[in-house]
Parts: structure tokens; C-alpha cells; sequence
């Protein structure tokens, strides 16, 4: 069967834009989602339940969940779709694979609530260990300590951060700022270098957070520098 | 509209597209300045239209002409960016860019891939929800604007500052103040007095775009010029004379020309002077 979406998800990795500067693909999705007739949705839903998410590469993966997100068609037949690609494929030990199989998992878990268990996901290790930041947004939806402890894990390692600046937006919408306050503290627990003190140190000053006391209890406070020194 | 092309234009499929919505593509390319589009680039481009049956087929193919030689850097392309050089002092100055959201929303996006290429795959490392949030957190109405340093600190910070807004040639323009272009009108008047398109390519539904404001500085390396027809491409709402051509909604309030307008290789993210402004219907 002739599918449109089908189509736009194997052009999506092109530069091409409209007059817009904006991507067919995005542009369909939302025009989908803004003024779609209820025989439009159905169709594209149909469209998209033809689709056979195996044969597509990660980049087309991608881009089918994007569209499904920005056209907002989060309804059971896409869930039951993605869902028994999960089941039936994806399993294999490569970066591709367990690439796919995280972007398809973490799409569920953000939009589709309580489908899954956490012990589900916690069994996920193959992902937990190629990608962690994949897996630790995973977590954030069942629990935010558990992705807390993984992005500390990640910094421990001597990670440069940008993974987790890219993700603060977001963090900043979800995650209440008591929390986002208490994981800084926690992640700065973490660092084992000079520069993610800074990064760490520079955010918590824009984001209006303040270490306080809190961390105080974990340093020497000959180790803390100026900047705490100065809020404690 | 000059005669001098009428062998080309009384060729089907030129005469199709002469009698629709984009005729004013062909008579922009006839009429415009030949000493910066000359007669046989003119020439060229008709010719290459002639490769077709229908007016459809040369809108669709039409891109492809003037982005020639593909995959090329701008500086070596053989139609674009070759109108009249801007003096030195746009250098100084803060100009604008209105971008679709979803546009920049993907053009920051397309940073992120690139910074995160060796990481991710080639794809991008947050989701859909995380990377709507990233304009979100940066937008705000043009009343409510501080400064940029919280964005300035996120591109830093995140190692995309380095990468290009966009990966097309990029349209500018000049406001009534040098320091702050959005000054002196309403930003809700913006895409009326820029004479922006609808999804179409037309004047058509033009508001119904979810766009962005913002300003940039170019830096010195990057040269500045006076559109042309070629860089307009297939925009029928585009008019010769260096400025923005406003839609006849605002005409009575804003005149029939509207801001000086530029067009230049994409600058980077680094150069964003301001916070993006949400541009309300």
C-alpha cells in the first residue's frame, strides 16, 4: 500500500524545507494534529499501523516517532504497534539495535502512561549500559531518584555534561525545583573534575538554585569554593 | 514586464505558471537588475525550464537550479548571493530574523545532532518533549525580554554554539533602531510588514505560521547582499528594490515598502543577540 507518511519518514533525513524553513515531515504532523479531520487521523493512523517499524533505520525510526508526536495521534492502535515491535524485535546486541529499541521504549514510556512496570524497564540492562542518558530519561517517568542516581553515575565517570545540559530545559519543566535542587547538590557529589564543578556551579547560579547548607555536610569546607562559600 | 524573454515565456509550461499564483517569480526574474543577474543567467534559467511539461514540474524541480552546483559551499554556488555587496556598517549593527518555530525548533535540533553525531547515531540523543522544550524555555513575549545570557550559557554549554542557525542561505533586515530592531512597531505586525509567506509559498493564511523573532550579529567575514530574484527563487510575495514588500493588510499602516532587506550565508548560533520573541496573531 501507497503510504504518505510512510514516504515523508524516508525523505525526513534530507536538508529539503518549504518556504518556511520548515521539514514536510513536521509540517504534515502538525498540520495533522491542528486542523486533521477525524477521517484524516484515521488514516494516518492506518498509515502508520502498515508501517513496518523493523525495516526501518534508526534515523527513520526516529523520524516516525517524531511524527507520531508532533500529529499527537497517541492512541492504542499506535501504542499496540510499537508495542509488539518491542515484543517480537529488537533484541539484538548491536548499537543499531539497542539504539532503536531505546528510542521506541522511551517514546512509550513519555506517552503512553503505565504500560509498562518499572521492573520492566529496569530489566532494559542492554540500553542502561550503551546508552545511559536514553535510559536515564526512561527512568525519570517512574522515578525521578533513579534517573537522579544514573546521571550521577554518568558524572562520576567524567562525563562532559553537555548530555545533561541539553536535557535541562526539560528537566527545568518536569522536575520540581526541590528536586532539581537536591540533585545538583547530589550530582556535584558526583564530579570528579575541575570543569564539571564549573558547569554544575554555573547552572545552579542560572536556574536561581542555591547549594546552601546541604552540601556543606558533604564537603570540607576548605573544598568549596568561593561561589558557596558565599550562599552558605 | 520586459519583452526581451518572450521566447521562453510563450512556452508552455512558462505560460502556465504565468496565469497562477507564481507569476510574479517569472516577471521578478525578467525585470530584475541585470547587472547582478545578468541576461545569460536569465537565459540559463529558462532554458533549464524548458526541460518541462507543466508549470508543477518546474516549481518542483525549480530549487534544484538554483542551488547548483549541489552540495556546494555558498561562496562557490552559481546563482545565489550575488546581488549588491551591503556597506561595512551592517557589521555593527543588531538585525532581525523571523524564523518558524518549528523551523528553529529543528534547526536547533540539527545542531544537537551534529554536536552529538559520534554519541547518538545521528539522531537526536533528547526526545521530541525534551527538544520542544528547549524553545519553549527561551521564548518569551518581546515585553517581558531580558537578555540572552541563560541561552548564550545553553549553546555554550551543550557545544552547539559553534553550529549554523540554519543550513540555507539566511534573510535579514533592518528595523527603525540599530541597537534594538524590534523597536518602534508591533511585533504581532512583523510578518505583515515583511511581507513573510503562507504555507503555500503565497500570501495566503500568512499569519498562520507559529513564528519567532530574534536578533543577530553579523560577524566580518560574512558578506551582506541586496537580494536578488535568484535568491527569492519560486516567492511569489518577494519584490525587487532592497525592501520588504508589506501584504495590503498593514499597506495603509506601514506604506507599500517596508524594511531593508539582506540575505547571506547562515551565521551561528553564537551570534543570536537576543532572547526569541513569540510573534502573536
Amino acid at each position: 500500500m501507497s503510504s504518505k507518511i510512510l514516504n515523508l519518514i524516508k525523505s525526513d533525513e534530507t536538508d529539503t524545507v518549504d518556504v518556511n524553513g520548515e521539514k514536510p515531515l513536521l509540517k504534515e504532523a502538525i498540520n495533522l494534529s491542528n486542523e486533521g479531520t477525524r477521517e484524516q487521523n484515521d488514516e494516518a493512523i492506518i498509515q502508520l499501523t502498515n508501517i513496518d517499524i523493523s525495516l526501518l533505520s534508526v534515523y527513520q525510526i526516529n523520524s516516525f516517532l517524531s511524527f507520531i508526536y508532533y500529529s499527537r495521534l497517541f492512541n492504542d492502535k499506535i501504542f499496540r504497534k510499537i508495542d509488539s515491535s518491542l515484543k517480537h524485535s529488537f533484541h539484538e546486541c548491536d548499537t543499531d539495535t539497542i539504539t532503536k529499541r531505546s528510542l521506541l521504549l522511551r517514546f512509550v514510556v513519555n506517552n503512553f502512561s503505565n504500560r509498562y512496570s518499572l521492573q520492566e524497564v529496569l530489566s532494559e540492562e542492554k540500553i542502561r549500559n550503551e546508552l545511559p542518558w536514553v535510559w536515564s530519561d526512561i527512568a525519570s517517568v517512574y522515578n525521578w531518584n533513579l534517573a537522579e542516581e544514573e546521571i550521577g553515575n554518568i558524572i562520576s565517570k567524567g562525563d562532559t555534561l553537555e548530555s545533561l545540559i541539553i536535557r535541562l530545559p526539560y528537566l527545568i519543566k518536569k522536575i520540581d525545583k526541590e528536586q532539581l535542587k537536591n540533585s545538583f547538590v547530589k550530582w556535584y557529589s558526583n564530579t570528579v573534575n575541575k570543569k564539571q564543578k564549573q558547569i554544575l556551579q554555573k547552572w545552579a547560579t542560572n536556574l536561581n538554585i542555591k547549594f546552601g547548607l546541604s552540601i556543606s555536610a558533604e564537603y570540607k569546607l576548605s573544598n568549596i569554593p568561593l561561589f558557596q562559600e558565599s550562599i552558605i | 514586464m520586459s519583452k526581451k524573454y518572450n521566447k521562453y515565456t510563450n512556452f508552455s509550461p512558462c505560460k502556465e505558471l504565468l496565469k497562477s499564483d507564481y507569476a510574479q517569480c517569472i516577471i521578478n526574474i525578467i525585470d530584475d537588475d541585470e547587472s547582478f543577474i545578468t541576461e545569460q543567467m536569465k537565459v540559463e534559467f529558462f532554458e533549464y525550464m524548458q526541460n518541462f511539461k507543466t508549470g508543477d514540474d518546474i516549481f518542483e524541480h525549480c530549487n534544484t537550479f538554483f542551488n547548483q552546483p549541489k552540495g556546494s559551499d555558498f561562496a562557490t554556488k552559481k546563482y545565489l548571493l550575488k546581488g549588491k555587496v551591503v556597506a561595512d556598517g551592517i557589521y555593527k549593527k543588531n538585525i532581525g530574523r523571523v524564523a518558524s518555530r518549528n523551523g528553529l525548533r529543528w534547526n536547533i535540533n540539527s545542531s544537537i545532532i551534529k554536536s552529538f553525531a559520534r554519541s547518538s547515531a545521528g539522531i537526536s540523543p533528547i526526545s521530541d518533549e525534551a527538544d520542544e522544550s528547549i524553545i519553549d524555555l527561551f521564548s518569551v513575549d518581546y515585553e517581558d525580554a531580558t537578555d540572552c545570557n541563560l541561552f548564550r550559557s545553553f549553546i555554550a554549554d551543550s557545544k552547539i554554539e559553534n553550529f549554523l542557525i540554519q543550513p540555507s542561505i539566511m534573510w535579514t533586515f533592518e528595523g527603525y533602531y540599530d541597537d534594538d530592531v524590534f523597536m518602534g512597531y508591533e511585533l504581532k505586525d512583523l510578518p505583515c510588514i515583511l511581507g513573510l509567506p503562507g504555507p503555500d509559498g503565497t500570501s495566503k493564511n500568512y499569519e498562520n505560521n507559529e513564528r519567532l523573532a530574534f536578533s543577530i550579529q553579523i560577524p566580518y567575514g560574512i558578506t551582506v547582499r541586496k537580494p536578488t530574484s535568484f535568491d527569492a527563487q519560486m516567492m511569489p510575495v518577494w519584490r525587487l528594490g532592497g525592501k520588504t514588500k508589506p501584504h495590503t493588510e498593514c499597506a495603509p499602516k506601514f506604506g507599500n515598502t517596508g524594511f531593508d532587506e539582506y540575505v547571506h550565508e547562515p551565521v551561528t548560533l553564537k551570534q543570536i543577540t537576543s532572547q526569541f520573541y513569540t510573534i502573536k496573531k
